[in-house]
């Protein structure tokens, strides 16, 4: 019992400016990386600490829906990128030096600043009519409901697309939750996030069996 | 027993056994038909609330029931819309019988109803929005296959829902502000803004139109007629209960003209595109574009005759659609989507050409074909005070003709010396193809020639609106 108790400072550490600056970080990484495994790893990483922002604003029981609904988005995103394969080959890197980035990748670094820092702007009080009951979580909600839209509107692939879809919808969450705590639209939401995950599963599949097929003709 | 909850989970149960029947195809259209008849029999169902003896054993359906704190409700307003959903439904289920349509249709057809009979259902009715973004989820799984492998469509069309909704549960939660606070007037113009900026996403006004064209070129013809003619009905059903409940957001003059000039966007979008098409899903994806313009125009006049035509244009949409849908499955099974494939594609399948014709210039308004009546009506309403709009969908009309023309000459080419009792080559096509596309292009003559026909089963959709726009 004692040892539970230990837990709760440590949580509420976790859930606080360090969640932020992981789920930021693991978004921009959404959008400015390529590699299949840094997304799926970024993705977990980001669930995890959306989940402890939100027991910033939910009770612990409903949070933990939340974080499993998370866990399940997850679940079904690595699964349809193990059977697509990590490195499909279309999909080669741009630069032949690791971790220098290639002129698309220096692109989506400045889209990905400009866009948190849009997200930073609309957090500042007084600019949307969200009531803030944290800080921490509106600024959070806002940069990956920026983040999300830009990967939206940068990604071509079903995935990549997906993940945007998926970050958006997270970020809205986050948001929606402090207005509207209700069990209902906190499952229904949880449930269009794996409904999400389930269709962008299904077109990453379809995609990579049809690009398959292309690679065979030719 | 819940009755909502019964009308949902029926679908939901025989979707589970209609996707373990995926190797009867004929199988699966009658347990799907069956369902949705099922469905209208119990929508007609006057003995909700009261006591009722079944097999000797005592039942009350009752009209509402709470799921964790919210309700799904059952109002007789209701019934009508139902009925039409329902039976739009049908008529897809019964041509994917006829026509080759994507695997997993039915199943996932029949797994769509409840999501779209929950958008009618939930209250507060806001929140189906949260059921429209499961819808486009669940969408993806027709848009999309092994024979349509382009994805672009699902993901834009999911893409732009996902974007939509947020607007209209913010709008939700911005009335609630206003109900706390009465004097207050800041959150009820955030709530129209918030409310406009979501239906005009989610209806797919330019420039968010572009999942149209995609889903229209990309996905299987039945998917796309399906979800630009019913579920987009389902949003619009959505719209017009929306401005039922809200006696705020009816008087708003400035909503109404945000519908109108959205509306006029989508036709000038549609008009733009639709005479240099190359492919039959673009042009009927610019089509649709343009009819849906027409009806947000119409429902922006906000009078009680308005409801009534954008009640006709949706059913006669659904309509033509279909019958669009079974003739363009069979040819670009065949042939694909490229006008250079489908040369001369109605010398062996001539009843697949004309449904793709007669489909879609209905869509297009065509004299004598169903669409036409309620554009004409349109066209008078708007003589009076919006000259400028009705030219612009009169252009927009002309443009969608001018690209039925273009591929006429195409679809019906003579690739060599024919004579004319030898042109055309039976025997291609299944009889239940034949019948289906005859009786459909039939009725959009009928329904052309005589649009009161239409008129019971159009007329009490939307009466509730209509009373209240008086």
């Amino acid at each position: 019992m004692s040892d539970i108790l230990e837990v709760i400072p440590v949580l509420s550490y976790w859930s606080g400016s360090p969640a932020v600056a992981s789920v930021i970080v693991t978004a921009a990484l959404l959008v400015i990386s390529e590699d299949r495994r840094v997304l799926v790893t970024a993705l977990a990483i980001q669930y995890l600490f959306v989940g402890l922002l939100y027991t910033n604003i939910l009770a612990p029981q409903v949070a933990g829906i939340k974080t499993t609904a998370g866990i399940v988005v997850w679940l079904i995103v690595f699964f349809s990128v193990q059977q697509s394969g990590w490195r499909p080959g279309s999909e080669v890197s741009e630069s032949s030096i690791p971790w220098v980035l290639g002129a698309r990748a220096r692109f989506r670094v400045f889209a990905v600043i400009l866009a948190a820092l849009i997200g930073w702007k609309l957090a500042l009080p007084g600019t949307l009519p969200f009531p803030v009951a944290s800080e921490y979580v509106t600024f959070a909600a806002l940069q990956l409901t920026c983040l999300g839209l830009l990967l939206q509107g940068l990604a071509g692939h079903p995935l990549k697309s997906g993940l945007g879809i998926l970050t958006f919808l997270t970020g809205f969450g986050l948001l929606y939750s402090g207005v509207e705590p209700a069990l209902m639209v906190v499952g229904v939401l949880a449930a269009v996030e794996v409904a999400v995950a389930l269709s962008i599963s299904y077109l990453t599949i379809v995609h990579m069996l049809s690009s398959r097929v292309s690679e065979e003709v030719r | 027993m819940s009755f909502p909850l019964l009308l949902m989970g029926l679908p939901l149960v025989t979707g589970v056994l209609v996707y373990n029947l995926r190797r009867w195809l004929w199988l699966q259209v009658i347990v799907a038909v069956g369902t949705v008849l099922v469905l209208i029999a119990l929508v007609q169902l006057e003995t909700l609330d009261q006591l009722v003896v079944v097999f000797g054993r005592d039942i009350t359906l009752h009209s509402s029931s709470a799921v964790l704190g919210r309700s799904f409700t059952f109002g007789e307003a209701d019934r009508p819309i139902l009925v039409f959903v329902f039976v739009a439904v049908l008529l897809y289920f019964l041509a994917v019988g006829v026509v080759r349509g994507p695997s997993l249709f039915l199943p996932v057809g029949l797994g769509m109803l409840p999501l779209m009979e929950a958008t009618i259902f939930v209250q507060p009715f806001l929140y189906a929005a949260l059921f429209l973004a499961l819808i486009a989820a669940v969408a993806a799984f027709i848009l999309s296959n092994r024979d349509y492998a382009g994805t672009d469509g699902a993901m834009r069309y999911l893409a732009f829902v996902s974007m939509g909704v947020p607007f209209i549960l913010l709008a939700g939660w911005q009335l609630e502000v206003h109900q706390i606070n009465p004097d207050d007037m800041l959150p009820l113009k955030r709530a129209t803004w918030m409310l406009g900026v979501g239906f005009l996403v989610i209806l797919a006004v330019a420039p968010f139109h572009s999942w149209v064209a995609l889903v229209s070129r990309k996905a299987p013809p039945l998917s796309a007629a399906f979800v630009i003619g019913v579920v987009q009905a389902v949003v619009l059903i959505f719209l017009i209960d929306t401005l039922t409940q809200f006696d705020w957001l009816r008087a708003n003059t400035q909503f109404f003209l945000a519908l109108r000039l959205g509306g006029v966007a989508m036709a000038v979008v549609g008009a733009a595109f639709t005479f240099a098409q190359r492919s039959l899903g673009g042009l009927m994806g610019y089509t649709a574009l343009i009819d849906w313009g027409a009806t947000l125009v119409v429902l922006g006049l906000r009078t009680p005759d308005s409801i009534a035509v954008a009640s006709m244009m949706i059913v006669v949409r659904v309509l033509g659609l279909v019958v669009w849908g079974v003739g363009a499955g069979v040819l670009m099974d065949v042939f694909e989507d490229d006008y250079d494939k489908l040369r001369s594609c109605a010398r062996n399948y001539p009843f697949a050409t004309t449904a793709v014709v007669v489909g879609g210039l209905s869509l297009s308004a065509l004299p004598l074909l169903a669409g036409f009546p309620g554009r004409w009506e349109l066209f008078r309403m708007l003589s009076a005070d919006h000259i400028g709009f009705s030219i612009v969908l009169i252009l927009a009309g002309v443009s969608a003709w001018w690209g039925y023309v273009r591929v006429l000459p195409i679809l019906f080419e003579w690739s060599e010396p024919q004579t004319e009792s030898s042109y055309f080559v039976a025997g291609w096509e299944r009889w239940g193809t034949i019948g289906f596309v005859t009786l459909g292009v039939v009725t959009l003559l009928c329904v052309g020639l005589a649009p009161k026909v239409l008129t019971p089963f159009v007329q009490p959709m939307l009466d509730n609106l209509a009373k209240l726009l008086v």
